[in-house]
């Protein structure tokens, strides 16, 4: 597949000036981090991190108070400049050997996602906060919303930030035995078919993991790259988009 | 020790074998098909159904839905009719889908489809009773549950146009069990 890949991001319906692509990825750590990492930076300045889908049900005052707080420094975390404080973050995940993770859970919820079993999915819950961030180009992109989201899935990729001709390696945790397709979309609109990553025909194992790697092309343009994860098994199926940055120098 | 290692083996080993001989070797397997081939599609600027006959059978083969063959599809099936799996050397689908575009951004990040399908078998030349799933896309990748469970590639292959046909690779992998 050689032509150049049309614009799929969806942010909302605004035109997206590369599919998707942040233009100012190189210099955007957060570009790195998947919306909805559950890594604890990662979650904290997620597209999905304020809001309600962090805070928990319980309905007494004392809950109310906590969760009014967390969801307070979360939201304070997700519109503080999220292109240069992971820079200088101690949080894990914003390092370029970092893994980096997305679950389509409510992992803007750092409990959600350390439960590690709750669905994928609920996109609508995760766009809602971001688009009030959109202030921030170089930020990844919400999920569009409609993911369908009846399975487990977590996608962990090993860095954040790849250069042309290096190594990337994904891992995703699902249903056992489910199928497994991803692809990416590089800066230039291509695919993983035509600059490397892509799968169509994957299988988890029998503990619902499945790992891939690929070397992406050298003198592959450099800029944000989004990953597409679909998964199905008879139990279920999700799909989720993570992204990382393709730069000169990480 | 090593009695009580001889033993604890013996126990782990022999229920193994026992249920692998309880079951019968199709309920162990499964049917997998798998395909590639192109599709077109045509991207509406207001959600609507659009109905296309697909047919990955190889060339110079003619699919029942007289849809003409862009792709090939192979793998086994299992047939609850005929109490095993089948093998297939042919898939056709009759797709009911929704892809919406924007002027400017292309394909909308999502569309969804109602698939029902037919698989060729290799053997009697039969094509299958109906099959039956939902399809839905997210970027560059599909899932399908249903009667056929799998995940797809789906790589548009150029710059798609509201209103216009545009041919769509499409790289997976489906099991199928009805």
């Amino acid at each position: 597949m050689t032509l150049p890949y049309p614009p799929l991001e969806g942010t909302g319906g605004h035109p997206s000036p590369a599919g998707g692509v942040s233009p100012g990825c190189s210099s955007d750590s957060a570009g790195g981090v998947a919306p909805g990492a559950p890594g604890s930076g990662a979650t904290a300045r997620g597209p999905a991190a304020p809001g309600s889908a962090g805070v928990p049900r319980g309905t007494t005052a004392r809950h109310t108070g906590t969760a009014l707080l967390l969801a307070l420094c979360l939201g304070a975390c997700g519109t503080t400049a999220p292109t240069a404080a992971p820079r200088t973050s101690p949080a894990p995940a914003r390092s370029s050997a970092a893994p980096v993770s997305a679950a389509p859970t409510l992992s803007s919820s750092p409990a959600a996602a350390a439960q590690g079993t709750t669905p994928a999915g609920v996109p609508a819950r995760r766009s809602a906060p971001a688009a009030s961030r959109g202030a921030d180009p170089s930020a990844d992109p919400p999920l569009p919303s409609g993911l369908p989201s009846s399975a487990p899935l977590r996608v962990t990729l090993a860095r954040d930030c790849v250069t042309p001709g290096a190594e990337q390696h994904v891992v995703v945790v699902t249903v056992a035995g489910a199928f497994v397709a991803f692809d990416n979309l590089y800066p230039d609109h291509r695919t993983g078919v035509v600059h490397g990553g892509a799968e169509p025909r994957g299988r988890a194992d029998g503990e619902g993991r499945f790992t891939a790697a690929w070397r992406v092309a050298p003198g592959t343009p450099t800029g944000r790259v989004r990953i597409d994860v679909g998964v199905s098994a008879r139990t279920g199926s999700a799909i989720t988009m993570a992204y990382y940055r393709l730069a000169d120098r990480c | 020790m090593s009695n009580i290692r001889k033993t604890m083996g013996l126990a782990t080993v022999v229920p193994a074998l026992v249920l692998a001989l309880a079951q019968p070797s199709d309920a162990a397997s499964t049917g997998v098909v798998t395909f590639a081939g192109t599709i077109q599609i045509t991207p509406r600027a207001v959600a609507q159904q659009v109905i296309t006959d697909v047919c990955f059978f190889g060339p110079a083969k003619a699919c029942a839905n007289a849809a003409e063959s862009s792709g090939a599809a192979a793998g086994t099936a299992l047939d609850a009719a005929a109490l095993g799996a089948e093998a297939v050397d042919g898939l056709q689908v009759r797709a009911t889908y929704t892809e919406t575009c924007a002027a400017g951004t292309g394909l909308s990040p999502v569309g969804s489809a109602e698939l029902t399908g037919k698989v060729h078998d290799a053997v009697t030349g039969a094509w299958s009773e109906d099959i039956r799933a939902t399809w839905t896309r997210a970027g560059l990748v599909a899932v399908i549950s249903g009667d056929a469970t799998g995940a797809v590639l789906f790589t548009p292959a150029g710059v798609p146009a509201c209103g216009a046909s545009m041919p769509v690779a499409v790289t997976g992998a489906v099991e199928l069990a009805y």
